[in-house]
């Protein structure tokens, strides 16, 4: 308790508590802008002039938005909102996962290819000779190609018009080998 | 001139509407100074200190016609200039997202490329030590060794007892000295 009463602010005390420290000049080691300090009343003065009018701060629009969220954050323990934005970024990462999964999921099952069945022989055959790099599967094309095909004949066997062009070319055939109308039947 | 004006009559200066603006500048004229040198030996950056200060009026200004006189303006202005610049620091650490970061290093490193530091080398190394010490030891100190404050005076400010304050600076001379004599 003695001890503690002896402790005043005379430099003789701080003499014997602080040798190197009471030969130390005191002095202001700090320096501030010129005209500081005439400028700062005029300064302050205005600040609450637009306080009192209920405008924001001018030239503080930045710090008005982001420090009420700033402070919301820091309020925040950490050790609350380190986890909890971490969660965050693995959901966000986990939606793009999944949709990116799903893109690619469609496009191998071919709901979004174009179908060979859409193109053209020559266009086939342009893409096979000016092959780009992209790897067509050998079966594909011939299963195009046949579908191609049947497609053909179908739409020749509906089409009224194509029997009549063909007409001559099938008897001519039927005489040359010597079918009769006979033999269709007993065939099918 | 301002300062002819006791803390008593400035407020009731303020309270009166048509002489509250003039009254407000007479008391930012008036502790200005004291209380930037305050902020500024616990912040070390000027423009950080330059906001802090700013705040603290903005904050006197919106406070002030609640004030009761029953402590003194001063005191009053003190006490929210240290809780401002106590707060500031708590905020720079939080804010950068490092819980444990020690800011207080990060001002001792840049006092030396500070172009508003011109204190010499033992200035500079007294100023070091000083930012090794306890957050409120540094207040103490700073408050007793720079600015000669009474520790009567301290304790309304801090809200600790005199005898707390006394232990508080005894161990803060002890621990400069010892970083000194290093």
């Amino acid at each position: 308790m003695q001890a503690k009463n002896n402790i005043s602010n005379n430099n003789e005390d701080l003499k014997d508590l602080s040798p190197t420290l009471s030969k130390i000049e005191k002095h202001n080691p700090f320096k501030i802008p010129k005209g500081y300090f005439d400028s700062l009343p005029t300064i302050i003065q205005n600040r609450c002039i637009e306080i009192e009018k209920g405008k924001p701060i001018r030239g503080l629009w930045l710090q008005n938005i982001f420090t009420p969220v700033i402070q919301k954050l820091t309020l925040l323990n950490l050790k609350i909102a380190i986890p909890v934005s971490t969660a965050i970024v693995i959901i966000i990462a986990g939606i793009y996962f999944f949709t990116s999964l799903t893109t690619s999921l469609q496009i191998e099952n071919g709901a979004s290819l174009l179908s060979f069945n859409q193109l053209s022989g020559e266009e086939i055959a342009s893409v096979l000779e000016n092959d780009n790099g992209y790897y067509i599967d050998e079966y594909l094309i011939i299963e195009a190609l046949l579908d191609k095909e049947m497609e053909e004949e179908e739409n020749a066997a509906s089409n009224p018009d194509n029997i009549d062009d063909s007409s001559d070319e099938i008897i001519d055939y039927l005489i040359e080998n010597d079918i009769d109308l006979s033999t269709i039947v007993n065939e099918m | 001139m301002m300062d002819s004006y006791s803390d008593k009559e400035l407020l009731d200066k303020f309270n009166n509407k048509e002489s509250r603006s003039y009254a407000f500048n007479l008391l930012v004229r008036k502790y200005q100074k004291k209380l930037y040198w305050h902020i500024r030996r616990i912040i070390i950056d000027h423009d950080d200190a330059d906001d802090v200060l700013q705040n603290v009026f903005i904050k006197v200004w919106k406070g002030l016609e609640k004030f009761r006189a029953d402590s003194e303006l001063y005191t009053w202005l003190y006490r929210i200039a240290t809780n401002e610049s106590l707060g500031f620091l708590k905020q720079k650490r939080t804010s950068l997202f490092i819980p444990m970061i020690d800011v207080e290093s990060q001002l001792s490193n840049s006092l030396e490329d500070d172009n508003y530091f011109s204190g010499d080398e033992i200035q500079l190394k007294l100023q070091k030590a000083i930012l090794t010490l306890p957050q409120k030891q540094r207040v103490v100190f700073n408050m007793k060794y720079f600015e000669g404050m009474k520790y009567e005076e301290m304790a309304g400010i801090l809200d600790t007892s005199v005898g707390a304050l006394k232990a508080s600076y005894h161990h803060a001379v002890k621990k400069v000295e010892k970083y000194l004599a290093q």
